[in-house]
């Protein structure tokens, strides 16, 4: 048994066992496309999940705000006033933080008796994330910024300048790191999470592929400086999927690009991504005026449910 | 669990009787006589190059080093696999011995693990460096080695090394490998020997992108040795085997010193670890002897089958020649003939294929005679009833050129990635054929066609736009770096598969020049869409950058593509 031991130990060694591949054969579901669940609308965005599997997003040109798919369901309207935003996400104490573009600031909606609590205002924000301590990113796009709310304290600070157009923003399964994509560059900046909520080690992780630029010509094609990278969401897997004008791509947990998932023929653009159903295991899109989502092998997360280990354990 | 196990040890017992081949020889055993170099191992957690990370790395002095002679160094990516005594290579203990036999000079070893970026708390991950630093094309790790980590080990323990680039190698497996190329093609003024085994060279961080730069780039004075098995892998990030194979091709034509070793093994360090002690001597050497092979080959006279002849009492289609002026290509004219088979009736919208350098196409007397195909395989009712379209180049200037390949804006419009290529077709000239043909609108009645760069342009027509063409018949495609095209491989793997029905054709002894390798640009793209299980088919022939092959099977292409239908 010993020797076994060393001999499996011996293998794994030499065969550079060290990162799984995730190749979109572990992602896509034969015979499964986009299918569309809503259309007619202005500008949809903000998709996000709760815990029971239903669906929401914003539409930031309606005067009534948000909507929400059960499962098997229609669009129904969801809570009032809440409008203009372009990123939300629920928050472990079962609140929705929400962006509010237009408005300028941050908010604290409470889904029960729909009261608004401003966090931040005459602030930029676009999208958003809170971990399960209640610490809240939100990217500012026009000020090349990254910003954290303490949710506990109401502190807030800039944790981070410099990104082209900082958009999308999400976390790791665990929630160790963070990362924000840029809609005016070509990387995905990955962050560890400190402590005390102050992002460090700044790296441009990711690299997103990007339509090609024939007016310019070198020795290697060129490529266009951004593709518009947009929302994001992980996986159970610690895949890092980011909404990009060439669909939805998606990244290992070490940062290499292993899947382009095309959009639907025929639409404007794609604003963001996230997953949500009874399993967690429908890939939703927000397109404009249309939202689609598709079947596939893996299954989101939720950040309100608190830190995971992943890759999951296998299922009995 | 009992089921995982048992799989487990399948994969294992697969790959253990592949690693039985090659074992570690008499030079990684310990010779009494030879004196032990020393190893001293540390951490490095102050990095600059790649703020936050930490790693382990090892120092192997040889014991004649004593300061005096200027010693040669050895760098080695995944450093901990390499300084094992009983790893895959074991490095210390071959160059203990071939140090003290004379076979190799003083040499320095620097083993350095990839770095990772430690959580901030217990119970979440540390962010994984690994990829980031090997499989990145730029000189990022190469800095580090060079400008911070050396510099502090040379300091540290008073080493003098050479300054000479040729003294200074560096050696890596599987992304080890890559970084090991990488780090010399962005220092060549420093790393002068590259050894890589089951190196990386495919799309893991862009480094497929070598052979087409080693072709186009001044050459480096670097000597390469690759080590390589036909197992390896060939998974989302490209195919191994093949891709080694274009990085010693490149090698070749580019005129490096260089070698390749191929092995039966699969993505495993043993091979490379077996040759070793040879692989470093070699690397060393002071001059080497060029060998150079001549092969000569047959090329068979590929000749038309009755599908390409005229015959008695098939119905002619009529053909019209026509002048397009572009406005997506301003400035360019065009010449294109519009096929119509007697069989098109002006209620029923007819099935359309598009073809490249039309000219070549139609020629009466030429290679592959389409109009004469379309009319007998539509009598015979084998493809249904469709319209040609043969397109030539867009041309600046008063005249078109006597030789209609040579119009001047051919390769912009035609190797160019993107869709304006395909926007011409679908917003000028089908509706311009449009007008007076009632032409299906419908992706899996249109099919698209050329060879050579028009092979490669009749590909990226449909993969920019499949819900316009569904069937893509590629002559000689020209897969290769004329503007980018051998990336279409690495995108195939990692897109969501079109719905795209593929006919390719190539020779053995297509094209090798500036640009590429034109069967090894086919075979990758090949696999790729087998990896991926698109709906294709490819018939590799023996013959050159001609027509010839290509024209003889447009019956069966079309009877194919059209199968479905």
């Amino acid at each position: 048994m010993d020797r076994l031991t060393i001999t499996l130990a011996g293998i794994l060694l030499t065969n550079f066992a060290f990162t799984q591949d995730m190749p979109l054969s572990q992602v896509l579901m034969p015979g499964e496309d986009w299918e569309l669940i809503s259309h007619q609308n202005g500008f949809t965005d903000a998709p996000t999940a709760d815990n029971k599997g239903n669906f929401y997003f914003s539409d930031m040109q309606s005067d009534q705000g948000l909507f929400k798919i059960a499962p098997q369901g229609k669009v129904i309207h969801y809570l009032k006033r809440a409008t203009g935003i372009s990123g939300m996400k629920f928050g472990p104490n079962g609140k929705l933080y929400a962006c509010r573009a237009k408005a300028r600031e941050v908010v604290e909606i409470n889904p029960i008796n729909n009261e608004i609590k401003v966090l931040a205002n005459d602030v930029r924000p676009n999208d958003l994330v809170i971990t399960h301590k209640g610490y809240l990113y939100f990217t500012e796009t026009p000020k090349k910024q990254v910003t954290f709310i303490n949710t506990k304290t109401g502190k807030i600070i800039v944790a981070d300048k410099g990104i082209n157009a900082p958009n999308g923003i999400c976390l790791s399964p665990d929630q160790g790191t963070l990362v924000v994509s840029d809609f005016k560059g070509k990387h995905c900046w990955a962050f560890r999470i400190e402590t005390d909520g102050t992002l460090q080690y700044k790296q441009p992780y990711m690299t997103m592929r990007r339509k090609p630029d024939p007016t310019k010509h070198g020795i290697l094609p060129n490529f266009q400086s951004s593709c518009k990278g947009d929302g994001m969401i992980t996986d159970a897997y610690g895949r890092y999927f980011v909404a990009t004008e060439l669909g939805v791509q998606y990244f290992d947990p070490i940062g290499r690009i292993s899947g382009v998932i095309p959009g639907p023929i025929g639409i404007k653009g794609i604003t963001s991504v996230t997953f949500a159903g009874r399993n967690m295991e429908y890939m939703h899109i927000t397109c404009f005026d249309k939202v689609y989502r598709m079947k596939t092998k893996t299954r989101g997360i939720l950040y309100q449910d608190g830190p995971q280990n992943y890759p999951p354990k296998l299922q009995k | 669990m009992h089921k995982l196990f048992t799989l487990a040890l399948a994969i294992g017992f697969v790959s253990f009787s592949q690693a039985l081949d090659y074992k570690p020889g008499r030079l990684a055993e310990r010779q009494e006589e030879a004196p032990k170099g020393k190893v001293i191992q540390s951490k490095w957690i102050e990095s600059k190059h790649f703020p936050g990370t930490e790693r382990d790395f090892w120092v192997y002095i040889p014991a004649q080093h004593d300061g005096n002679k200027p010693a040669n160094l050895m760098v080695f990516q995944d450093g901990g696999g390499f300084i094992r005594e009983n790893g895959h290579t074991r490095v210390p203990i071959v160059f203990d011995n071939l140090i003290h036999s004379g076979e190799l000079p003083i040499t320095v070893g620097l083993f350095v693990n990839p770095g990772i970026i430690p959580p901030a708390e217990l119970g979440t991950q540390p962010r994984k460096n690994r990829a980031f630093e090997y499989d990145t094309v730029n000189s990022q790790y190469a800095n580090f080695i060079i400008n911070e980590l050396l510099p502090h080990v040379v300091k540290k323990h008073r080493l003098n090394l050479s300054n000479k680039p040729s003294d200074h190698a560096i050696c890596g497996n599987s992304s080890g490998g890559v970084a090991a190329f990488t780090a010399a093609w962005f220092r060549s003024d420093f790393f002068g020997g590259v050894i890589s085994h089951i190196g990386s060279f495919t799309n893991i961080r862009g480094g497929f992108v070598y052979p087409a730069l080693i072709r186009k780039t001044e050459k480096k004075d670097i000597r390469i040795l690759l080590q390589e098995g036909h197992n390896d892998l060939n998974n989302l990030h490209g195919h191994w085997p093949l891709s080694n194979k274009q990085m010693a091709k490149a090698l070749e034509f580019k005129g490096y010193d260089h070698k390749i070793v191929w092995g039966k093994g699969g993505h495993s360090g043993r091979h490379g670890g077996a040759i070793f002690p040879n692989s470093a001597k070699w690397i060393f050497e002071k001059k080497l002897k060029q060998k150079i092979d001549t092969v000569t080959t047959v090329i068979p006279d590929y000749s038309f089958t009755d599908d390409s002849k005229i015959h008695d009492g098939v119905p002619i289609g009529k053909i019209t020649k026509h002048i397009h002026e572009s406005k997506i290509f301003e400035g360019t004219k065009r010449e294109y003939h519009i096929y119509v088979p007697s069989q098109y009736k002006s209620d029923t919208p007819a099935c359309v294929m598009v073809f490249q350098d039309g000219h070549a196409f139609i020629k009466e007397d030429g290679d592959v005679r389409a109009q004469i195909v379309f009319d007998n395989l539509i009598h015979k009712g084998e493809i249904p009833v469709t319209i040609g379209i043969f397109v030539n180049p867009g041309h600046r200037g008063d005249k078109f050129p006597e030789n209609r390949w040579r119009a001047n804006n051919r390769s912009y419009e035609y190797d160019s990635l993107g869709d304006q290529y395909v926007r011409f077709l679908l917003e000028e000239l089908l509706p311009t054929v449009g007008n007076k043909y009632n032409l299906s609108e419908k992706a899996k009645d249109r099919a698209i066609c050329g060879a050579s760069s028009g092979g490669i342009c009749a590909f990226t027509a449909a993969w920019e736009r499949p819900d316009a063409f569904s069937k893509v018949y590629s002559m000689i495609g020209s897969f290769t770096n004329i503007r980018g095209g051998n990336i279409y491989p690495s995108w195939i793997r990692k897109t969501a598969p079109k719905q795209i029905r593929i006919f390719l054709e190539d020779g053995e002894n297509d094209l090798n020049n500036s640009h590429g390798d034109w069967p090894l640009g086919n075979l990758q793209m090949v696999e790729a869409l087998k990896y991926m299980n698109w709906d294709y088919r490819f018939v590799y022939g023996k013959g050159k950058h001609n027509l010839r092959h290509g024209g003889v099977l447009l019956p069966e292409a079309l009877r194919w593509l059209w199968a479905d239908h």
